[in-house]
């Protein structure tokens, strides 16, 4: 899906890494920052608490952590809770399904396995909400539309947007 | 129903809720307004809203307009104040 046909109607559903990148020094690709001014947001629980994992695990004697924590912070309480979406349990029993047999099929590690359920989680919130998530983690998100059923994904890469897809599963 | 009707009485939800919580619902409806529409867009409004009475659209249009979502704005602003070697360490 190119950034530049996504509907003026849509709401996007941010992965953690959007958050990411958006705010390290290399940005976001021009087509998903001009997404991102001009149509609404929705945040998963996920993300929040990756997030907010993230702050938890800086260290404190690393130089950037003091700059890393207020940007974290900054954003954790501009995140409105009336604009926060959450997977219904069904949600979860598909999502981990999905995970695990993909986790299977790929061969991976246990650590791969809990970071694809995480992933799996977030594809199948956007499902429930119908909203278009937007990624930047290519493989899993590429991974998961092949066997997870119709969603509307965006995936990019730090240079410019380079994927995409709204697809049905075979 | 499907996602973009979901997605539009989310945001309209989500309008109603962060006004609310601003107070810009309270007090009495005490004006009133007349306007004339396209029949096709008073249409496409009600289904994608789900709403079925005009009053109801003109506030729910009134209150995405009035409310507008300015994370994602925000955050393009944002660049540049994450060092390049945060991880959130998944």
């Amino acid at each position: 899906m190119d950034p530049t046909v996504v509907r003026s109607t849509e709401t996007l559903l941010l992965d953690t890494t959007v958050y990411i990148d958006g705010a390290k020094p290399l940005g976001l690709p021009p087509g998903i920052v001009a997404l991102l001014a001009s149509h609404p947001v929705r945040h998963s629980a996920l993300c929040i608490g990756e997030l907010a994992f993230g702050y938890g695990s800086l260290d404190p004697g690393h130089p950037a952590t003091t700059r890393n924590r207020a940007l974290i912070a900054d954003l954790l309480g501009r995140v409105e809770m009336t604009n926060v979406v959450a997977l219904s349990a069904a949600g979860w029993a598909k999502a981990g399904s999905l995970a695990g047999a993909l986790s299977r099929m790929q061969g991976f590690a246990h650590d791969r396995r809990r970071a694809l359920l995480i992933d799996a989680a977030l594809f199948v919130t956007a499902q429930e909400a119908g909203l278009t998530l937007v990624s930047g983690n290519i493989s899993d998100m590429d991974l998961l539309l092949q066997v997870g059923g119709e969603a509307k994904l965006l995936l990019y890469d730090v240079g410019p947007p380079v994927s995409a897809g709204s697809a049905a599963s075979p | 129903m499907d996602g973009l009707e979901t997605a539009t009485q989310l945001r309209i939800q989500h309008a109603r809720e962060a006004l609310s919580q601003a107070g810009v619902l309270d007090g009495a409806k005490n004006t009133r307004i007349t306007v004339r529409v396209q029949d096709r867009l008073l249409e496409l409004a009600r289904q994608r809203s789900g709403l079925s009475s005009d009053s109801d659209l003109v506030n729910a249009g009134l209150a995405l307009l009035a409310a507008q979502d300015n994370f994602g704005l925000w955050l393009v602003g944002q660049k540049g104040k994450l060092s390049d070697d945060f991880d959130i360490g998944r």
